[in-house]
């Protein structure tokens, strides 16, 4: 055991050491890895300079929700943003040699790219998620700071499980970068607002087969004291980590599935 | 090395091989028509999520900044759509032969090269008007309040502002991917692009929803022609012919300078070897 740990950091210092060779580039794209998650911020700002409330939540509420959406799907990010390879390593034939090799296919593929860059998200949420705690007053008692600590990580769980069945896709998609695209991203997109903000159809698709609501919404919903308005009940905000395991475990079956069926591309 | 020899093809001639390339660009983006199916299941899954945050935003106030109920329903399909039609950010073809040398060949042959990478990048767009952009609005009308034009000629404008939107766009990635030959990685750059030129043309939110100061200094860019002005003229919102003018003047300026620089670029291409 101890020896195998040995063999994941030697890899994993070697991925991270190549990387800050390149200062111009690393620094750029760490930029972008901010932005990127900033357009939302632009967006929700410019939308409150017009109007008082989102959904029925004002504007400290509306960023409570999009900071641990952000630091949930930066973490997230961070550690499984390699999973975005997975169809160009199936397409080139690169998986066929990871599983070769007498280590975890999963953890080969996460480590394939660790890529610093990508905390640029997570830098972003979190200090999203200082402002708000600071400016909006949420009160420091010991059962908030428990939830924000405990929501970010049961989020990135989460959006991690969906993350990896849409990744899943790829064994049976030849093509399927924009579909994983779009469940993920898409993901990031609507856990960033209230719930309250769509439509019925849209809720159900997106809570029921990707549980959402519970990687910002219940929970932004305790920190700013306020019971939901579509009648979750209030035990939902501290389901997070029950609701990741759930997934996680699902998601793990679909991949195992997956690689159960894959049968190389050939060569 | 000349693009227009002395006896080089006729006009007619270099106008049929712009044609055929344009269609060669329409027929690689069909012959990858999964990849296009895929795509518009992103495309429809960030419109439908953005039609509804901001129909949210405006139903209750009964409109912002000149949008009502049906004009920002419309912005958000016909803005995800047309996204994929003039296609911020690419795969950086170009700069991928620079930087391994293979652009030697396609700098040697008897065309002008950004006319006939703009020929195929049309060709390609307009394979996208099909795939990409038509069935969005299929999906916005029959869903939600979407606003169709009202006047007729609303359409065949929009049809001119999406192609000098096409040739604006393609134009800013030619340009992007030609800094290659003087700095060798422009990932950094490109992937700086390909974030903040979305927003700035208009794709995460109109830009009419933007603080003035911001959109004052946005109306000296070239990004509000590359998406927010052919959707302005689909929701008929702002003068038509002001819009198509500015257009074309992006247009047609890129273009030189575009031209410019490659002839600058050319100079520093040494063809080695026989």
């Amino acid at each position: 055991m101890a020896e195998r740990i040995a063999v994941w950091l030697v890899i994993l210092r070697s991925r991270i050491r190549s990387q800050t060779q390149y200062r111009t580039s690393f620094s750029l794209n760490l930029l972008s890895a901010g932005l990127s998650q900033g357009t939302e911020l632009v967006a929700i700002v410019c939308l409150f300079a017009q109007v008082d409330a989102l959904g029925g939540f004002d504007r400290s509420e509306v960023l409570t929700i999009y900071a641990l959406s952000s630091t949930a799907f930066g973490i997230c990010e961070f550690f499984g943003g390699s999973l975005n390879m997975l169809p160009t390593y199936i397409r080139t034939g690169t998986f066929d040699i990871l599983m070769m090799r007498p280590l975890s296919v999963l953890g080969q593929l996460l480590t394939s790219e660790v890529q610093l860059h990508r905390a640029g998200r997570a830098v972003v949420g979190v200090l999203m998620l200082g402002y708000v705690v600071g400016a909006t007053g949420v009160p420091m008692t010991g059962q908030n700071i428990l939830l924000l600590l405990i929501t970010p990580l049961a989020g990135a769980l989460v959006i991690g499980a969906v993350w990896l069945v849409s990744s899943s896709m790829s064994f049976w998609l030849i093509k399927g970068e924009e579909v994983t695209v779009s469940v993920t991203y898409g993901t990031n997109l609507l856990t960033s607002y209230p719930m309250t903000v769509f439509s019925a159809p849209v809720r159900v698709v997106f809570s029921c087969i990707v549980p959402a609501a519970f990687v910002a919404y219940y929970p932004a919903l305790a920190l700013v004291d306020r019971p939901d308005p579509l009648g979750a009940p209030e035990y939902f905000a501290w389901s997070g980590p029950v609701v990741a395991g759930v997934s996680l475990a699902v998601a793990a079956g679909v991949w195992r599935w997956g690689i159960h069926q894959y049968k190389g591309v050939g060569s | 090395m000349s693009m227009l020899s002395v006896n080089g093809p006729s006009a007619s001639a270099s106008v049929r091989c712009y044609a055929r390339l344009a269609l060669a660009g329409f027929h690689r983006a069909a012959a990858y028509w999964k990849a296009s199916v895929a795509g518009l299941i992103s495309n429809t899954t960030f419109a439908l999520i953005r039609a509804e945050i901001l129909l949210v935003a405006v139903a209750p106030s009964g409109g912002i900044a000149g949008y009502d109920e049906g004009r920002i329903v419309a912005y958000a399909w016909v803005s995800q759509g047309l996204y994929s039609v003039v296609l911020l950010w690419g795969d950086g073809e170009l700069s991928k032969k620079v930087r391994t040398g293979d652009v030697a060949i396609d700098v040697s042959r008897p065309w002008n090269l950004q006319g006939a990478l703009l020929a195929i990048d049309l060709g390609r767009a307009a394979f996208a008007v099909i795939t990409r952009l038509a069935p969005p609005i299929a999906i916005g009308a029959l869903f939600f309040s979407f606003r169709f034009p009202e006047r007729t000629a609303a359409w065949p404008l929009f049809a001119v502002s999406a192609v000098l939107a096409v040739v604006i766009s393609f134009t800013l990635r030619f340009i992007l991917e030609l800094t290659t030959f003087w700095l060798m990685d422009v990932k950094g750059v490109t992937q700086l692009y390909s974030v903040v030129a979305g927003t700035l043309s208009g794709l995460t939110i109109p830009l009419a929803f933007f603080p003035h100061w911001a959109q004052e200094i946005l109306w000296l860019t070239p990004f509000p022609a590359v998406l927010q002005f052919p959707v302005d003229i689909f929701i008929e919102r702002g003068e038509a012919g002001e819009i198509l003018l500015q257009q074309a003047i992006w247009a047609a300026g890129l273009t030189l300078f575009a031209q410019f620089l490659y002839g600058r670029a050319q100079r520093k291409l040494v063809i080695q070897g026989g």
